[in-house]
């Protein structure tokens, strides 16, 4: 695919993840009012506001626009579960390569108490296995028997990810928590326990998307979307679990596909944020996004050379459904701006984001440079 | 679960509400068409229902679940053409490969279905 108008992130903001109850309405529009404040952008400008979230209420992109004090050409909600975000990113996209929009506002926000985020009711395959832990385990098992994969290893995964989320300042959970925590955190679903898997919290997150003409007036550090990979093969659990597979064929080709357009190879990566629902999913996600060959993935934890997902990840930082993959692409262009502060990985250039949803029937990979 | 569906996903509901299974299959082609929906994905002709007196498929995959009522094995079953996540009696050595037969099946009382193996 040859890339066609360039568009930048040109600013990015993201709200402290919390357990409060909270109005979709308010909580989305908070980033956007710091987006606002910080890069004096007349709201005019704005061409397009493409809220990702999975509440079902009424005509939330363009309540949210009234509130904001923006008449779009183009408002719209977006849900795609887990995978809402980076979906709402990639549209943005789309619409200023396609020359419709010169600069696009995209947010995420979530609230904990939406319970339609929480499981895919349509699913009649789960029967009452119907909650992301329950596929996340199999997942796990399969890896384990196949690969060798240890409790332990996975464990290491929430110890890193909870290490890196006691340096953010609006994360979820602040405390690091050791491998004998989580050892010993309740069983969920054998094997995955209570500190091996994320928390559905309270979030949002926003994002300035502009054509190179537009970035180049707002700021003097463009973060340069280049590469860009999808693959949905349905949605039900049947299309992903079959025997002998413990891998995420979506994140796979999508993966394929976005280090095919920036004309990058997994090495040129210096910081990653990838989707770590659970601790086993970020071990596989290790191998589908080609950092560690397949089966490897348990190893890695303890030999990676690379940063992954700096801010805390999901397990670190909480997962706001339809906020996520937003907030993981601003860490993302923080990171590359320099500007991530207490969490900043130095020298950094090349960022990739992953985010996925619903056994990873769904993927979705970005690959930003400075 | 409330669905809003289709005759015969209601119909589908409606039978395993009162215990049976039954697959979805393309009166022509013979696909299983699952979820249930009116018109097979491959060739768009009329599915049908087709009751399974004794349905029997394969584990592919297996773990125990934490409940508040104690440990529930389940699994994946692959079952004439689909698969479902069901429990495993907790008599049941699983074990991936093995062959599994549907003993049960239905509604909860939050209209969830249910798969029951052994």
């Amino acid at each position: 695919m040859e890339m066609p108008e360039e568009v930048a992130i040109v600013a990015s903001e993201t709200s402290p993840f919390t357990r409060k109850e909270s109005s979709i309405f308010e909580l989305a529009c908070n980033p956007c009012l710091e987006i606002f404040r910080k890069t004096n952008i007349d709201r005019t400008e704005v061409d397009s506001v493409i809220l990702s979230t999975c509440s079902t209420l009424q005509y939330t992109s363009s309540i949210v626009s009234e509130m904001l004090g923006i008449k779009p050409k183009n408002s719209y909600r977006l849900d795609n579960l887990c995978n809402s975000g980076t979906s709402a990113i990639i549209s943005a996209f789309c619409e200023i390569a396609a020359g419709l929009c010169d600069c696009v506002l995209v947010i995420g926000a979530e609230c904990e108490t939406n319970d339609s985020a929480k499981k895919l009711q349509w699913d009649l395959t789960r029967g009452s296995f119907n909650l992301p832990v329950h596929w996340a385990s199999l997942f796990a098992r399969s890896h384990m028997r196949k690969f060798g994969t240890t409790e332990e290893q996975m464990a290491s995964v929430s110890v890193k990810n909870r290490r890196n989320s006691s340096r953010n300042p609006i994360a979820l959970f602040r405390d690091p928590v050791t491998v004998e925590q989580v050892m010993n955190s309740r069983m969920i679903s054998d094997p995955l326990k209570k500190l091996d898997c994320s928390f559905v919290c309270t979030g949002s997150s926003a994002l300035l998307l502009a054509s190179k003409r537009k970035a180049k007036e707002l700021t003097d550090m463009p973060i340069w979307i280049r590469g860009i990979g999808q693959k949905t093969i349905g949605a039900s659990l049947s299309q992903v679990l079959s025997k002998g597979e413990a891998g995420l064929n979506t994140t796979r080709e999508a993966a394929r596909e976005a280090y095919k357009m920036s004309q990058t190879e997994p090495r040129d990566i210096d910081v990653v944020e990838l989707h770590d629902a659970f601790s086993i999913m970020e071990i596989m996600a290790y191998e589908d996004l080609f950092f560690t060959p397949k089966g490897q993935g348990g190893k890695f934890v303890a030999q990676q050379q690379l940063s992954i997902n700096p801010r805390g990840g999901l397990l670190g930082c909480g997962h706001p459904i339809g906020c996520t993959g937003i907030a993981q692409t601003a860490e993302i262009a923080a990171q590359l701006t320099g500007r991530a502060g207490e969490t900043q990985v130095n020298g950094c250039k090349t960022g990739l984001i992953h985010n996925m949803a619903a056994a990873g029937s769904s993927s979705s990979v970005i690959i930003l440079r400075s | 679960m409330k669905l809003k569906c289709s005759l015969i996903m209601e119909h589908f509901l409606k039978c395993l509400k009162d215990h049976r299974f039954v697959i979805p299959y393309c009166s022509r082609c013979g696909s299983p068409a699952w979820p249930p929906v009116e018109k097979c994905y491959n060739c768009m002709s009329k599915v049908k229902l087709k009751r399974i007196k004794v349905p029997q498929g394969h584990l592919i995959e297996h773990t125990t679940a934490y409940t508040i009522c104690g440990p529930v094995i389940f699994g994946v079953i692959e079952i004439h053409g689909i698969k479902l996540v069901g429990s495993l009696h907790p008599s049941t050595m699983p074990q991936v490969g093995m062959s599994v037969k549907m003993v049960n099946c239905g509604l909860s009382t939050d209209d969830t279905p249910f798969y029951e193996f052994e």
